[in-house]
Order: C-alpha cells, then sequence, then structure tokens
C-alpha cells in the first residue's frame, strides 16, 4: 500500500496543495482528474519522491519515504513521463534497457526482462528504430515499456506505477492501448496512479478515482460511485450531461457545448449556460 | 536473438579494440616524423634496446630524440587530447545538449585570465614567483584561473543544492564575455613580446614537453579521464532527463557536481600544459556517435581513443607542414575541426535533427 497522510506544498508563500491524503492499493488504477493548475503534476512530483515536503508523511509499504533512499525508491516504484525529449539518438532497445538500471542483474536475465516488456507494449518490431524518429504514441509506448521493465521484478511486496497523462496527445487507438497494457500490469500486485485528462477515459477504466480542484480534493472513492454529475461540474465548473450507455451499464460525460450547430439544438437548454448557472 | 545479444555484448570492446589499434598506429608513425630522420627499424631497435633485448642500437642523437623529445611530447599529446575528448562527451551528456563544449564551463575562460595578467603584470609579482622559470608558473596560474571559473559557474547557478543547467549554461556565457573582457584590458596594456607570448599560448602548444613536467600533469589528466568512464550508466540515464534519471535511481546533484569537477580538472590541466587547443572536445564525442551510436558505455572511453587520435594526427599536420618550423597545434584543430563542424551541423539539419 502507497499511503499519503496530509500533503500540503507550498511555491513562494502560495499553497499549491492543502491537506491531500490519498492511498494507492496494489492491483488496481487510480486516476487522478482535475482542471489545469489543480496541482496534479506536483502532487505525483511529491508522491514520487522528486519533491519534497515538511512533513514527509508519506509511506510505501509501511516504509517512509525518506528512509528509502533514491536506489531503494527505484526498484518499487516507476514514473511514465507526459513526454520524454531524448537529444542523441538512442535505438528504442536502448532506452527500455535504462529501465533497469537500478537492478543490478545478469545480462542474459535484464535482456529477457526487456524482450518481454517489448512484446507486452508492442514495440519488439520497433526495437532498433531511433527513439527520436518514433510518433507520439510509439515514443508513449517506449515509455511505458522502459517503466515497466523498472518495476518487472515480483517480490511479496508491490510495485508502483505513476503516469502523468500518459494519453495526451494520443489519437483513440493509441489511448487505449496505453490503457490496455497499463491494465494488465494491475492484476499482478502493482498499484497504478495516473493523472487522467479525459473524463471518459477516467470513468472507463480507474477503479479509484480522485478529483482534485485548487490544491484540495473534491472528492474520492471507487469509481462505479463517483461518475456523479455534481462532483464532475464541481470540480470543472462546467455543466455536463451525463449519457447512460445500456450495454455498458456505463454513463458518458459529455461536456455541454455552449454553440452547438446542430439543428436539435434545444434552446431552454442553452439559456441558462449563457446566463452562467449550471441546470439540471 | 542469442546472437544479436552476443553482438550487443562484444560491440563496446570491438569498438574500443579497433579505437585502440588506430591510436597505436598512430602513434607508432608519429615517432617516425620529425626534423631527425628516425624510421619504424629504428623506433623498434629503440624499443627492444630499452628493454635489454638488443644492444647494439641506433645513433645516440637518434635515441636523444626519441626518448627525450619526441616520446614525451607525443605523452603529452595523448594524455591531453584523451582528456578534453572525455570531457567534451561527459560535459554533452550531462547537459544533454550536443554543442557543449569543456569552454562552456569556463575553464579555458578563466585559465587565459590568470595566465594573460602573469604575463602582461609579471613585474608586479613577488620575486619568488617570477624567479620560477615561466614553464611551471604559466601551467600553474591557467590551472588555477581554470579551477575558479569553473566553481564561479558552478556557484552561481546553484541555489539550495540545486544546479539549473540552464542557468549553468547562461552563466558560463556571462563568465567567458567577462574573461574575454578581462584578457582584452590585460592586451590593451601589453607590449609587443607580452602580446606575442600571450597570442602563442592560447593557439596551444604541444613542444617543450619534457618527463620532469609530465610526472605531475599525467596523475592530474589520467585520474580524472579514467574516472569519468565510470560515469556510462547514469550519463545514459540522464539522456531521458533530470527527473527521469532520478526515478531510475540516479543520484543527479552529485553527479553533475562530480562530472563538472572532474572535467574542470581534465582540461584545467591540460590547458595548463598545452595551451588553449579548440574543438577536440568538441567534436570527438560527435564523430564517435555518428560512426558508433550515442551510448555513453563506449562512447566515453572511445572519445578518449579518438581525442587523442585527432590530437596525434593534428601534431603532426602541424610539425611538418611549415619544417623546420611548426605550426600551433590550435590553428590545425581549429582548421580539421571547424570545417567538420559546419559539415555535422548541415548534416543534423538534413535529418531534422536539429
Amino acid at each position: 500500500m502507497y499511503i499519503a497522510k496530509d500533503i500540503s506544498y507550498k511555491i513562494g508563500g502560495k499553497a499549491i496543495l492543502e491537506n491531500i491524503s490519498i492511498t494507492i492499493p496494489p492491483g488496481s488504477l487510480t486516476a487522478i482528474v482535475g482542471p489545469n493548475g489543480a496541482g496534479k503534476t506536483t502532487l505525483l512530483k511529491i508522491l514520487t519522491g522528486e519533491y519534497s515536503t515538511k512533513n514527509q508523511n508519506i509511506f510505501i509499504n509501511q516504509v517512509p519515504i525518506q528512509k528509502l533512499g533514491t536506489e531503494a525508491l527505484s526498484k518499487i516504484r516507476a514514473v511514465v513521463p507526459q513526454s520524454a525529449h531524448v537529444n542523441f539518438p538512442f535505438t528504442v532497445e536502448e532506452i527500455v534497457a535504462l529501465g533497469r538500471y537500478p537492478h543490478k542483474k545478469l545480462k542474459a536475465t535484464n535482456a529477457e526482462i526487456i524482450d518481454s516488456v517489448m512484446h507486452i507494449t508492442e514495440i519488439a518490431a520497433l526495437k532498433d528504430r531511433i527513439y527520436m524518429t518514433l510518433s507520439g504514441g510509439e515514443k508513449q509506448r517506449v515509455q511505458l515499456a522502459r517503466a515497466l521493465a523498472q518495476i518487472w521484478e515480483r517480490s511479496t511486496d508491490p510495485s508502483y506505477l505513476f503516469l502523468d497523462e500518459p494519453t495526451a496527445n494520443l489519437d483513440i487507438a493509441q489511448q487505449h492501448q496505453i490503457f490496455e497494457h497499463t491494465k494488465r500490469m494491475c492484476g499482478s500486485n502493482v498499484g497504478i496512479l495516473m493523472i487522467i485528462h479525459d473524463l471518459n477515459l477516467a470513468a472507463q477504466y480507474a477503479d479509484h478515482l480522485i478529483y482534485l480542484k485548487q490544491g484540495s480534493i473534491v472528492a474520492q472513492g471507487p469509481a462505479e460511485f463517483m461518475i456523479k454529475k455534481h462532483w464532475i461540474e464541481e470540480t470543472f465548473s462546467y455543466p455536463v450531461d451525463l449519457v447512460p450507455d445500456r450495454s455498458s451499464g456505463r454513463s458518458y460525460i459529455i461536456p455541454r457545448a455552449k454553440f452547438e450547430n446542430n439543428t436539435e439544438t434545444n434552446l431552454e437548454t442553452l439559456i441558462p449556460i449563457e446566463n452562467g448557472k449550471f441546470d439540471n | 536473438m542469442n546472437l544479436a545479444l552476443t553482438y550487443k555484448i562484444n560491440k563496446s570492446k570491438v569498438i574500443l579494440l579497433s579505437l585502440g589499434s588506430l591510436l597505436l598506429i598512430t602513434f607508432l608513425v608519429s615517432l617516425t616524423i620529425g626534423a631527425v630522420p628516425i624510421n619504424f627499424k629504428d623506433v623498434v631497435q629503440m624499443i627492444l634496446g630499452q628493454i635489454g633485448l638488443q644492444s647494439d642500437a641506433i645513433s645516440s642523437v637518434q635515441q636523444t630524440v626519441l626518448t627525450n623529445i619526441r616520446l614525451p611530447r607525443l605523452v603529452q599529446t595523448v594524455l591531453v587530447g584523451g582528456a578534453l575528448g572525455i570531457s567534451g562527451a561527459a560535459l554533452q551528456g550531462l547537459f544533454r545538449n550536443p554543442l557543449v563544449e569543456p569552454s562552456l564551463i569556463g575553464v579555458s575562460g578563466g585559465a587565459a585570465v590568470f595566465v594573460v595578467i602573469y604575463i602582461v603584470f609579471t613585474n608586479a609579482f613577488p620575486s619568488f614567483i617570477t624567479n620560477i622559470s615561466s614553464a611551471y608558473t604559466v601551467p600553474f596560474f591557467a590551472f588555477a584561473g581554470g579551477l575558479c571559473a569553473t566553481l564561479l559557474v558552478f556557484k552561481l547557478s546553484s541555489t539550495g543544492g540545486r544546479t539549473n543547467i540552464a542557468v549553468l549554461i547562461l552563466t558560463g556565457v556571462a563568465i567567458n564575455a567577462l574573461t574575454a573582457a578581462v584578457i582584452g584590458l590585460a592586451i590593451y596594456y601589453a607590449d609587443d613580446n607580452q602580446l606575442r607570448t600571450f597570442t602563442f599560448w592560447t593557439l596551444g602548444d604541444l613542444g617543450g614537453a619534457t618527463w620532469e613536467k609530465l610526472k605531475f600533469a599525467s596523475v592530474m589528466l589520467i585520474t580524472p579521464s579514467l574516472a569519468l568512464v565510470y560515469f556510462n550508466k547514469k550519463l545514459n540515464a540522464l539522456a531521458l532527463g533530470e527527473a527521469e534519471a532520478f526515478h531510475l535511481g540516479v543520484n543527479v546533484e552529485q553527479t553533475k557536481y562530480s562530472i563538472i569537477l572532474l572535467s574542470a580538472l581534465a582540461v584545467g590541466t591540460a590547458v595548463s600544459i598545452s595551451g588553449m587547443i579548440g574543438f577536440v572536445g568538441l567534436i570527438i564525442p560527435h564523430m564517435i556517435r555518428l560512426l558508433f551510436g550515442p551510448n555513453h558505455d563506449w562512447l566515453l572511453p572511445g572519445s578518449i581513443l579518438g581525442g587523442a587520435v585527432l590530437l596525434l594526427v593534428s601534431d603532426i599536420i602541424a610539425r611538418t607542414i611549415v619544417v623546420p618550423s611548426e605550426l600551433p597545434i590550435g590553428i590545425v584543430t581549429a582548421l580539421l575541426g571547424a570545417p567538420f563542424f559546419i559539415w555535422l551541423l548541415l548534416s543534423a539539419k538534413h535529418k531534422r535533427m536539429i
């Protein structure tokens, strides 16, 4: 279990995060959603150990984060960045192999793991390509493969994977591939925390959902209870409609457009929005 | 799969072995070139004579030229070339920027300031310093200046134990502008003779190497150069970015100041015994990367060997092109380096890498 209690963080006197408490249970995907500037990325940086706070109330498998050194931490948690630029022409395989950096293992063992993660993320065919020349979606899969290679070893203690908007700038097929690859990790004693921009993707894939707004948590809980109109509207300060999908039993979140060129647009629903009010 | 794996494991060794052989051949060829005619047979005989296998050795003039003039000069060339090469490779890796060269962190500028001040204002220094031969005092001032400037750049760009790389590059630019101004000011007060001495120092000089001078300098060149080789894995991880390297378990701050200080030590020593030799630290890492790829496992040791080869070749040209005089080495490396660098920029632009 990855537990953070009462996390607060200030930059230059301005509070970025206030009293955030969250847990990341192993074997499930926890998603953070919220508007830009809510403090999502800052929270992720604190949780991954990149930023440190005064009262370090973060416990990873019962061990306080400050007791784990940089090296010990790197063996149980991996991070997929939003985008990673590499200025030198490294090959895909070399980038994935970097995930094995914390582990002093035999070359053959490492090579096997690198091979496995490249197959899981479907980048085996790209392994000799230059990373810089890949498309956005391919790069993201390479970064995911690298992170998977980093926490591949299974011990009795769970490991954790953090992803900062891994599907930003990807097309729908690529988005769903990333989620499927990531979900495949869940079953195997890995706790996943993901910042997700797209609410429908979060609703579709997350087990737990956290709404973050202006540095505070609006609501959090199991995803099936969390897709509620009022929480979404409060978090994003924008009206939405929930459309139930009979085949899956889930609801789709549709932000209400202010200017629709649809002839069937109901004027009555448009008027209250122009007045800045949210109707039902 | 297995075949590919074996190839991967051996790639590093194959590259380094071929570069090593190239260095050995260049070294032996270089030994035979110079004002006193000495051929391969003489070199072999001399080596055999030295290890006591053959007594009817070569003439005493040849013997003296080889062991006391040519050999120390070539050893110095190899060590300086290697130190410049690996410092360039390590700093480019650290800054994640292929256009970085060692002078960016202020080493060369700082060294030049101290040297020009000493040359121009010698009279202002106490006699116990000026009584010592300038062959020792100039290297000392160069080294001290290089280290001071690097520490200043480093200090100015650090806040709360963290060093911001973008700020560091800008600070380097500012310090280099400042050193250029101070040098200009000193030159304004210099007489013709001092000006000539300083100008030749800035163009680099591999002549005048003796075993005596090399004793200390070789330790100061070899230690940081070899130490930098062991940052290969960390520099590979840093290629992803500082945050990503931290996530992989790299102690980023410690790595940063270790690499900067080791490079400053190596380049400072190189500048102090050979003057300013440009371009080696910039283009050698590019050559190795273009030929074999960017992996620091071989880029770092390869840059030592490549730097040594390039400087040996430049030295051969410098010694032979205007016989019986010789060209300052810095002119040759720049003449070889600048066109190469332009070609590199054009090809990178063509491949849309920049």
